[in-house]
C-alpha cells in the first residue's frame, strides 16, 4: 500500500487547518451558505436530510487495519456507531455534527486519511478492481497507476472548479470488475501487439440522468504518457464543458455534442503540446510508486494444508459460505474472502464500529493487515491462507459478516435513498428490507445464481440502477413512492444499459414484481444459463407480459415453478 | 489601487478604465472592445505616458488575443462567477502555450480560497473584491505550501 511521506502528510494536515478556518468563517458569517457549500463539498461534507454527511476517501478501495480501526473510532465518537460503504469504495458517516468535522478530519489525518475531493465539481476518488493484485486474470496491478492519478489529481490547481464532478476508474484484469465504461474516464490496462503494457482510454461514460457508455479515445497509450493524456482531456473539458445547465455539464455531454473525432482531435492537439514536458513519467517515478504495491511475501507451503478440504466436507454451512463468498487467489493455497455487508436485517453496505474492529483484527491475523472495499458495498480480505478460512469464517459469522450471499439477489447495491438523502424520490432501504424478507431461502437464491439488483432513490443513479441486471429507480407519483424497473443492464466488459420494463410499480409490489421476473427466468432459462444471458436472449417482452398481467401464451413454456412465497402483497 | 502582488500587499500603478473614462497619463487596462477600437492611437502613444493592458473574461478565447499580447503589459481576467473554473485553464495556457511573461491579474467574483490555485496556474496579481480587506485574504496564499504537481 502507498505510505505517506512527509510531503503527503503535510498536504492533508494543512488541508485540515484550511478547512477549520473555512468552517470558522462560515460560523462567523463571513462565508455565505453557497460559498461554504462549495468549500465543504470539496472536503466531503454534504448537508443531508437529518444531518451533515461526511464522505471519507478510501483511495481505490484500499485500507490498512489501522485505518479501519480509525474509521470504527470515528463512528463511535462522532457518529451513531456505524458507517456506510458507498458505491465508489468510500465510506460515509451520516450523523456528524458540522462543527466537529474539522476534528474528525484531523483524526483521520493521523492515519493518512482524508475527505479531500470526495464530492464537489472536481476529480473524485479514483476507483479500481477490488481484486487488484490478487486476481488470476490480471495483466498488471492497476493500483500503482491509481496512486499516480491520485497524486496528480489531489489539489490540482487547475481542475478544482470543473463544470461537474469527474470520476476515473481503472481495471488491470481481463474481466472488468470496476465498471470502467461508465466513468468520465475509464482506463483498461492492455497489451499491444508488441507485448508492451499500456492503457486503453475510454471517455465520456457515466450514469446519472443521461446514462451513456463511454467511447474509446485511444486504443493504446504508452505508460509514460498517462498523466499528460489525462491532463489534456481535463483541460479541454474544463474549457469547453457546459456550465449553463447542471444536467448537461458532464463530459459525456461534451463528447457527444462534439463527436468523438472532434473531441479527440482537440485532446490530442493539447496532448502533443504537453506530453514530453513535466508530466512525463520517468522510470524512476514508476518504480518508486510500484514498490509500494509489491506483492506481499506468500507462504510457499500454504497449499500443503489439508484441513481446508476436510472442513469443506464436514461442515455444510462452511462449505456453502466458501462456495458463495470465497474466490480463487492467484497464489496456490490462498483464497480471497468477501466479507458480506448484506446481512438480511441491515441496510446494504452498512458496517458497525464493532464490525469494523473485528474485520481489522481479522485482517491483521489472517490477511496481511489489509482490507479492500468493493463498489458492490462489501469488503474483501484478499490474502487468506486456505488453512485459516475455517477460523476466519467462525469469527465473521459471529459478527453477521458471513451471510453467504455474495453475487446473489440479496447482495444488492442500494443508495441511502429517502432515509438519508434530500434528493430522493423514494425509499430504497425499505425496498431492500422487503426484498430480503421475501427472498430469505438461500437454496432458492443459489438456484437463481448470479443476479445483480441495483437500486437508486432518484435519477442521480448513485445506486447504478442502469447497469443492474435488475435495476430499480425510485420515482415520485403524486407524492407516492413508485419504482421504475429496468432489466438486462450490466457493468462488466459486455456493458449494457437496462431496458425499461414498463410503468413504475407501487412500493408494496416491488418484491412481488421481482418474483414475477424471476419466475419467467426460471421458466425460460437453458440449463446453466444465468439471468442476464436469458434476459438478453429472450428480450423484455415475456417479463413485461408476466408483470403487467397481459396474457403470456408461449407454447412449450415449462410449467410454472411453485412460488416460494405464495402471497406477499401485504408488504 | 491596492492589490496582492507576488504574495505582498502593494500599491499597484495601474488603473482599470471604464468604457467612458478618458485615457490620461499612467498605466491603464482597457476592455478588449475599447482596446480594439482605439488600437491605432494606443500603439503610437508615448511609452513614457504609461503602459497598456486589457481586461478580458472567461468567454474570451485566447486565440483571439494572441496577436495583441506582444504590445500588452497586463492581462486582467474579470471573473463573473467564482465557480466558473475556466479561468484556471486560461491562465495556465496564457503562460504555458502563449508564453506570456508580464503580469496576469484576476479581479471580480473570487473566493480567497481560490487564490493559491490561481497563483499556481500563473496569476501574480489579485484584486479579489472591492470591499475585501486584503490583510485578511493574504494568509490564504500560504495555507497549503506543498503540492504534488510540478507547478
Ligand atoms: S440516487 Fe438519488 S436518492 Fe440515492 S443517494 Fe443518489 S441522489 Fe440520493
Amino acid at each position: 500500500m502507498y505510505l505517506y511521506n512527509e510531503q503527503d502528510q503535510k498536504i492533508v494536515d494543512q488541508r485540515v487547518e484550511q478547512f477549520r478556518g473555512q468552517t470558522r468563517r462560515f460560523l462567523a458569517g463571513e462565508l455565505d451558505e453557497e460559498e461554504f457549500k462549495q468549500l465543504r463539498l470539496r472536503n466531503g461534507l454534504y448537508v443531508q436530510l437529518h444531518a451533515p454527511m461526511l464522505r471519507v476517501a478510501i483511495p481505490y478501495g484500499l485500507l490498512s487495519s489501522e485505518q479501519l480501526r480509525m474509521l470504527a473510532h470515528i463512528g463511535r465518537k462522532y457518529d451513531k456507531d456505524y458507517g456506510h460503504i458507498s458505491t465508489r469504495q468510500n465510506i460515509q458517516f451520516n450523523w456528524p455534527a458540522l462543527e466537529r468535522v474539522p476534528d474528525i478530519l484531523a483524526e483521520l489525518a493521523t492515519v493518512q486519511m482524508h475527505a479531500i475531493q470526495t464530492s464537489g465539481n472536481c476529480i473524485r476518488n479514483v476507483t479500481t478492481d477490488h481484486l487488484a493484485g490478487v486476481a488470476d486474470d490480471e495483466i498488471e496491478d492497476p493500483r500503482q497507476y491509481c496512486e499516480m492519478v491520485r497524486q496528480w489529481s489531489t489539489l490540482h490547481p487547475e481542475f478544482d472548479w470543473l463544470p461537474r464532478k469527474f470520476k476515473i476508474a481503472f481495471s488491470g484484469a481481463t474481466y472488468d470488475r470496476a465498471a470502467v465504461q461508465v466513468h468520465d474516464i475509464g482506463i483498461y490496462i492492455v497489451k499491444n501487439e508488441q507485448g508492451e503494457t499500456g492503457f486503453k482510454i475510454i471517455v465520456g461514460g457515466g450514469l446519472g440522468r443521461t446514462p451513456i457508455i463511454g467511447v474509446t479515445i485511444r486504443e493504446f497509450l504508452e505508460k509514460k504518457y498517462l498523466l499528460s493524456y489525462l491532463e489534456a482531456i481535463l483541460r479541454i473539458y474544463n474549457l469547453e464543458g457546459r456550465r449553463d445547465n447542471i444536467y448537461k455539464a458532464r463530459i459525456k455531454i461534451l463528447v457527444r455534442a462534439l463527436g468523438i473525432d472532434v473531441f479527440k482531435q482537440k485532446v490530442e492537439a493539447e496532448w502533443a503540446r504537453i506530453k514530453d514536458a513535466a508530466l512525463l513519467l520517468d522510470g524512476e517515478t514508476l518504480t518508486r510508486i510500484q514498490q509500494h504495491f509489491a506483492p506481499p511475501v506468500y507462504d510457499k507451503n500454504a497449499a500443503a494444508d489439508v484441513s481446508f478440504t476436510r472442513w469443506l466436507s464436514n461442515d455444510k454451512a462452511f462449505s456453502t459460505w466458501v462456495t458463495r463468498n470465497v474466490v480463487k487467489h492467484k497464489v496456490d493455497g490462498y483464497r480471497i474472502v468477501y466479507v458480506s455487508l448484506k446481512a438480511p436485517n441491515a441496510p446494504p453496505g452498512d458496517i458497525s464500529s464493532e464490525q469494523m474492529d473485528t474485520v481489522a483484527a481479522l485482517a491483521d491475523q489472517y490477511s496481511m493487515g489489509m482490507i479492500r472495499t468493493t463498489h458492490d458495498q462489501n469488503l474483501v480480505l484478499a490474502d487468506v491462507k486456505q488453512h485459516d478460512l475455517y477460523e476466519l469464517w467462525h469469527v465473521l459469522d459471529k459478527h453477521q459478516l458471513a451471510t453467504p450471499n455474495i453475487g446473489t439477489l440479496n447482495d444488492m447495491i442500494c443508495c441511502p435513498g429517502m432515509d438519508f438523502c434530500s434528493l430522493a424520490n423514494a425509499g430504497s432501504l425499505s425496498i431492500a428490507r422487503q426484498i430480503n424478507q421475501c427472498f430469505d431461502d438461500l437454496d432458492y437464491l443459489y438456484d437463481l445464481g448470479d443476479i445483480k439488483i441495483k437500486m437508486s432513490g432518484c435519477v442521480n443513479a448513485c445506486g447504478h440502477h442502469h447497469v443492474g441486471h435488475i435495476g430499480i429507480l425510485g420515482v415520485d407519483k403524486n407524492g407516492a413512492e413508485f419504482y421504475q424497473f429496468t432489466l438486462g443492464g450490466s457493468a462488466d466488459n459486455r456493458i449494457s444499459l437496462g431496458k425499461r420494463l414498463g410503468p413504475a410499480i407501487a412500493h408494496a409490489k416491488v418484491a412481488q414484481t421481482i418474483e414475477d421476473i424471476l419466475l419467467v427466468y426460471k421458466n425460460e432459462r437453458f440449463e446453466g444459463e444465468v439471468f442476464l444471458d436469458t434476459v438478453q436472449r429472450i428480450g423484455i417482452a415475456p417479463f413485461k407480459a408476466r408483470v403487467y398481467g397481459q396474457p403470456e401464451v408461449k407454447p412449450g413454456s415449462k410449467s410454472e415453478t411453485k412460488r416460494k412465497v405464495e402471497s406477499n402483497a401485504s408488504y | 489601487m491596492q492589490v496582492i502582488k507576488d504574495s505582498c500587499i502593494v500599491e499597484y500603478p495601474w488603473s482599470l478604465l471604464g468604457e467612458e473614462t478618458p485615457l490620461g497619463k499612467g498605466n491603464a487596462a482597457l476592455s478588449l472592445a475599447r482596446y480594439r477600437a482605439e488600437k491605432a492611437t494606443l500603439l503610437v502613444r508615448d511609452s513614457a505616458a504609461g503602459r497598456i493592458g486589457i481586461v478580458i473574461n472567461c468567454d474570451t478565447s485566447l486565440a483571439e488575443i494572441a496577436d495583441e499580447l506582444e504590445a500588452i503589459s497586463l492581462v486582467v481576467f474579470d471573473c463573473q462567477l467564482y465557480t466558473d473554473g475556466r479561468v484556471f485553464s486560461q491562465v495556465r495556457l496564457l503562460r504555458q502555450q502563449y508564453g506570456y511573461p508580464e503580469d496576469i491579474m484576476v479581479i471580480g467574483d473570487l473566493l480567497q480560497d481560490q487564490l493559491r490555485s490561481l497563483e499556481r496556474c500563473g496569476v501574480n496579481v489579485f484584486w479579489p473584491r472591492d470591499s475585501i480587506d486584503l490583510t485578511r485574504v493574504l494568509p490564504a496564499l500560504s495555507e497549503i505550501t506543498v503540492r504534488y504537481q510540478s507547478s
